[in-house]
């Protein structure tokens, strides 16, 4: 159910294997972390649209008199079945009188294969980004060279279903075009809440049991517990191999950011908070100073892991399943994956945000990641007008569930128009048999909050929900939103971002393992942030969000 | 001919000293070469949490054979074995003939023009025109999605192409050859008949080095094949690693564990099987190396 | 007079250049498939490099696109951090080349005064297998050997009494672990050319040598190691022409944020700025930058070696 796009990208790069990656989480799609529609250039967008060409039918079925075939290159997973032979395309091509010839490209050749295909102009009708992704920068790029088509007039007049999400979802509308006001993709919309909190934190409750203590609610509390974990042998072997905390720093999923919360401030990847209609660079901040002070504690006493600013993925995760139970406190997206369904369900709790010396208690909280340039149309389309009213199909309630859920008989149950999420076939997971019937989530298309409330999940999706729960009252009531930013704001984003993110990442760990002095270096650390351009970036977010509420 | 002439009692102090040295040195190095290997072998079969935290050292633990499995259950395999063994044979022999012959006339000093050439290629080692040109100029050819878009793009290697001719220039005597060519001796004849056997370790070398290199390639394979029929291993073992970590990055249900522990071992797995054809090759090319040496007295 | 000299020396000259052309016919044509895949393959789309200067338009072409001057270099050179790059990635290729180069050699001397032949075949497959170990389970496996956390290392320093290292988070080890397990994974590879090298000595020489009572350590230094010296000068010029294109994914995998002063270095950053999203024409000048700087160093060794040795590369 989660779609995770541009972390494929570096994992192509890097030899098939992943860093980031793993338990499912992220949907951080880059596409979309960007940029504002200028209010004005919305209205260019009724410009008059031709007549409606001879071989289409405007609306009722088939689209087209004459059958015609479309040439797609999508970006498809290997765990994924022939696109040409899925019952969703096929029901398609069976009502709209489209048959579609899918390219299917893995995601380790897809940056290079679509690159080359839009670069040699040897290119398909129509781009469905998948698996694969497809940058702002890229779809900013490639249009202004006009590869690709603008859709605006089409979806005007052939796209009804999208026209009504686009009114249902302001925030969908909010970013669907691009800085110009210009539309070149159709999204893959969803409002899937887990993803917006990814980072939770979890505690060892049958520690705390055995060592009678409470659930922590302050920093202090917590700091008192995980020394007790450290000293008090709470697994009982009589070593003192008791791992406190632990995550992988820097990290959206399982990484410390949201712990910041606890002194007033939210850190996240994008080093972004807004106060009061005000964009802050947050490592700049007071907090961010108090948050260092007490990981500096914690880490000086032995209370984190000394592996978090090193261990990959499969360390992390090996200590969550280590034969004998080692771990006090760690943050994941889901437990399960860490410790294991067993020790998930048994000893392990999510701890809400602790409250902090000055009563601060926040977490952090992402604007849903989706990507709005799932779909696109090369200028070597014959036949954008079918192209856009097939592809409305897929925001259609039935067909974007058949596409992205499966089949009703397969993989889904139907009845009272609720939808259920089959068990898989012994030996099989869900995602397995899903994945063979359907595109999943490697699609354009929707999932909205209505769609969400009829599909009754599996287990371990109820059980993060619910978590998320806990967590929301205490999230910032402003967040940064999807932004869209001008071509050359990325391009400058670009180079400014890679340069702080390195140094705020540097110092952090120098401050936490005690190598240097926050206080004693502080200074110097806030002239070189500035000096790289933090405040440069964080004025190219100001903007960019002036002009979002300005909306 | 072996140049420890003597046996180890015969010699002298010194010699004892050196070779007691010198085996002393191979026997650690071979070692520590060796434990890492033996872990990937051992990680292969082992549960990954327990290779994860530090926990398999000698012996496999939580033994089973998961990994493999999900390799072998997977029907590509066999063909992208067939694929990578055909590519290798034919991408390495139209490399060979390239080199050799080149490596051959430009190890002639006296060749004119021979200075401009070799800089001419040298300077490829150095700068190329990128992806974008070449991929336009191998779809102008017509051999993309086909065989000779992974073997003619790369057909001479710079580097293997001057350390064979270096080799050549060093060790065929330039006498030898005035000899011949007195004796009426045309160049294709020195080539064939004196130069080719005198250069059986470079050859050696460089089959290996070519061998390798197709046994390897991902890259081109990914960019210029479409057809999955066409892929090589490397390309379906990718695939594969993919497919694991797909699989536990969608979450959604409780078998994300199962797959990420799948997906870990095949990390290992996959080593073991894509490198052991091109292990067991090697010895078959070793003995190109020690028979250079009897074939090497002919010249002088 | 002194005209009419060089002329009929160059007029004799001339004459010799084309009689010689014709006699060595043969050898052309031995040649000619290997120039005529350089002129194809390389040469024929060596017109990419001008992307450097421009900005890549799809529809344009490559010729066709707009000329942006050195846009795409002051992007570059003007990055923060753009001196602390080729630091490190000079610093760790030469440490690279000082550690890495001599070993091989050594290893293949090793091997070839082995006694035991079947020893000799054994060792040398055993060096030669880590070549075909991908990046990410070399950078996986570091990470488990070193961890302070059940790591095999820190295990041997404790047991020897020290206190455990966080050597992947140290960036002093950075570099020693970069390389260390670059040797690691390379020397036997690296050593067969040497071994190659060392098969065409001419087994008189030892004999002769053994007849007039030398030892093994000065018939190494006396025979062996002037009969390999000019595979070991290419080889060294080679490495030098390619200081500047150390590749991304092992800096990027050993990567960490207690490190990142030693382990950023160009190609990590280049990829993180996002070349990846269809910025040909940054890439293609990042690219020419790095092959501009190896030809510096490669011509400038070249021409050493040849005053020094007169082995040099044309």
């Amino acid at each position: 159910m989660r779609r995770n796009t541009t972390k494929w990208m570096s994992l192509a790069l890097a030899g098939g294997l992943t860093m980031s990656l793993l338990a499912g989480c992220g949907g951080s799609a880059k596409s979309v972390e960007d940029g504002v529609p200028e209010t004005e250039s919305q209205v260019q967008e009724a410009e008059e649209v031709g007549e409606a060409p001879s071989y289409i039918n405007e609306t009722g079925y088939p689209i087209v008199n004459e059958p015609i075939e479309l040439n797609v290159m999508v970006g498809v997973g290997p765990m994924n079945g022939d696109f040409n032979e899925m019952p969703v395309f096929k029901d398609l091509e069976e009502k709209t009188g489209i048959k579609i010839n899918f390219e299917q490209v893995s995601p380790s050749a897809w940056t290079e294969r679509k690159n080359l295909a839009l670069a040699s102009q040897d290119m398909p009708d129509i781009i469905i980004s998948g698996i694969g992704g497809m940058s702002d920068s890229e779809v900013n790029k490639y249009s202004s060279q006009g590869i690709f088509v603008e859709l605006g007039d089409y979806i005007e007049k052939y796209a009804p279903n999208f026209k009504q999400l686009l009114a249902d979802k302001p925030d969908l509308d909010a970013v669907i075009r691009n800085p110009e006001g210009k539309i070149y993709g159709l999204p893959f919309y969803q409002e899937l809440v887990d993803e917006k909190i990814p980072d939770n934190l979890f505690i060892n409750k049958k520690w705390l049991d055995t060592l009678g203590l409470d659930v922590p609610e302050t920093t202090e509390e917590y700091y008192e517990v995980l020394k007790a974990f450290k000293t008090q042998d709470p697994n009982g072997n009589g070593i003192a191999d008791e791992i406190p905390l632990t995550y992988r720093s820097n990290q959206r999923n399982t990484g410390e950011y949201s712990l910041f919360g606890s002194f007033g401030i939210v850190d996240n990847e994008q080093h972004l908070m807004i106060n009061d209609g005000k964009v802050l660079f947050s490592p700049l901040e007071e907090g961010y100073k108090e948050g260092i002070h007490y990981l500096n504690r914690l880490y000086t006493e032995g209370l984190i892991d000394p592996e978090v600013f090193t261990q990959d993925q499969s360390q992390y995760i090996g200590k969550g399943q280590a034969e004998e139970e080692i771990v006090g406190s760690f943050i994941i997206f889901t437990d399960e994956n860490f410790a294991g369904i067993e020790r998930a369900y048994n000893d392990y709790v999510a701890l809400a945000p602790l409250k902090g010396p000055e009563g601060d208690q926040l977490w952090n909280k992402y604007a849903t990641g989706y990507d709005v340039n799932a779909f696109l149309i090369t200028k070597n389309n014959k036949y954008p007008e079918a192209s856009i009213r097939w592809a409305d199909e897929f925001f259609t309630v039935e067909t974007s569930m058949q596409a992205i859920y499966g089949e009703v008989g397969i993989n889904l149950e139907y009845e009272n128009g609720k939808y259920k999420i089959m068990d898989p076939p012994e030996g099989l997971s869900v995602n397995d048999i899903r994945c063979k019937t359907c595109p999943a989530a490697y699609i354009f298309g929707m999932v909205t909050t209505e769609m969400i409330n009829n599909i009754e999940f599996q287990e371990d999706t109820a059980r993060k929900l619910e978590r998320c729960k806990l967590y929301d009252p205490y999230t910032p009531e402003e967040i940064i939103p999807m932004l869209r930013l001008p071509q050359e704001k990325l391009e400058q984003r670009a180079n400014i971002f890679t340069d702080l993110t390195n140094y705020v990442a540097e110092m952090k760990a120098k401050w936490v393992t005690g190598e240097m002095d926050v206080d004693e270096s502080w200074e110097e650390y806030v002239k070189t942030l500035k000096a790289m351009g933090a405040e440069e970036y964080v004025q190219i977010y100001q903007e960019a969000y002036d002009a979002y509420k300005a909306q | 001919m072996n140049i420890n002439s003597h046996k180890f009692s015969a010699q002298s102090a010194g010699d004892k000293a050196f070779d007691i040295v010198n085996h002393t040195i191979l026997i650690l190095v071979a070692l520590a070469v060796f434990y890492p290997l033996y872990f990937i072998v051992i990680a292969s079969f082992s549960d990954p949490a327990a290779v994860a935290s530090g926990n398999v050292s000698f012996w496999p633990k939580g033994f089973n054979l998961d990994g493999y499995v999900k390799v072998f259950e997977n029907q590509k395999i066999w063909l992208g074995y067939r694929n990578s063994i055909f590519y290798t044979v034919i991408g390495t022999a139209v490399n060979l003939a390239l080199t050799i012959m080149a490596a051959y006339g430009l190890s002639k000093k006296g060749l004119p023009g021979q200075g401009i050439l070799m800089g001419l290629i040298t300077f490829t080692m150095l700068f190329s025109g990128g992806l974008i040109p070449t991929y336009l100029l191998v779809d102008k050819l017509g051999i993309n999605n086909s065989m000779w878009a992974l073997v003619l793009p790369g057909a001479v290697s710079v580097y293997n192409l001057i350390i064979a001719r270096s080799y050549m220039a060093e060790n065929i005597s330039g006498e030898l050859e005035e000899a011949a060519r007195l004796d009426g001796c045309s160049d294709f004849n020195l080539f064939f008949r004196i130069a080719l056997p005198l250069s059986k370790p470079i050859i050696g070398v460089v089959v290996l080095m070519y061998a390798v290199g197709h046994w390897n390639e991902y890259f081109n394979a990914l960019i210029y094949l479409r057809d999955q029929a066409l892929y090589p291993l490397q390309v379906i073992l990718r695939d594969l690693l993919i497919q694991t970590e797909q699989a536990a990055n969608m979450g959604g249900d409780a078998s994300v564990m199962e797959m990420q522990r799948v997906a870990d071992m095949l990390k290992y797995g996959v080593i073991v099987v894509s490198s052991l054809p091109v292990l067991c090759m090697y010895p078959f090319i070793q003995k190109y190396f020690a028979q250079g040496m009897m074939i090497g007295s002919l010249k002088g | 007079m002194g005209n009419q000299q060089t002329g009929k020396k160059y007029c004799q000259k001339k004459k010799r250049l084309s009689v010689r052309v014709k006699a060595y016919w043969q050898l052309y044509v031995l040649i000619f498939p290997a120039v005529l895949y350089f002129a194809v393959f390389c040469y024929g789309p060596m017109y990419g490099i001008q992307l450097a200067f421009k900005n890549y338009n799809a529809l344009d072409g490559i010729t066709g696109s707009a000329w942006v001057g050195f846009t795409h270099f002051t992007r570059f050179f003007r990055s923060y951090q753009f001196g602390k790059l080729l630091k490190n990635t000079l610093s760790l290729s030469i440490l690279q080349l000082l550690l890495g180069f001599p070993l091989p050699i050594i290893l293949a001397l090793c091997l070839n005064y082995a006694r035991n032949m079947r020893f000799k075949k054994v060792v040398q497959t055993i060096t030669y297998a880590p070549h075909f170990i991908s990046i990410v389970v070399l950078v996986g496996m570091l990470n488990i050997f070193f961890s302070v956390n059940g790591g095999l290392v820190n295990g041997l320093i404790t047991a020897l009494g020290g206190e455990p290292v966080l050597f992947m988070g140290k960036e002093k080890y950075f570099r020693l672990l970069f390389v260390g397990s670059g040797i690691w994974q390379n020397m036997g590879w690296n050593a067969i050319i040497y071994l190659a090298a060392l098969a065409g000595v001419n087994p008189e020489l030892h004999e002769a040598a053994v007849a007039d009572g030398a030892g093994k350590l000065r018939r190494v230094w006396h025979i062996d190691l002037p009969a390999i010296r000019p595979t070991i000068i290419i080889t060294l010029i080679l490495n030098c022409g390619q200081l500047m294109g150390l590749g991304f994914e092992k800096a990027f995998l050993m990567q960490n944020s207690l490190n990142l002063g030693k382990s950023e270095i160009i190609a990590t950053y280049v990829y993180k700025i996002g070349l990846l999203d269809a910025q040909y024409g940054f890439a293609t000048a990042v690219g020419l930058f790095n092959s501009v700087i190896n030809l510096i160093l490669l011509v400038t060794v070249n021409y050493i070696s040849g005053k020094l040795s007169e082995t040099s590369l044309w």
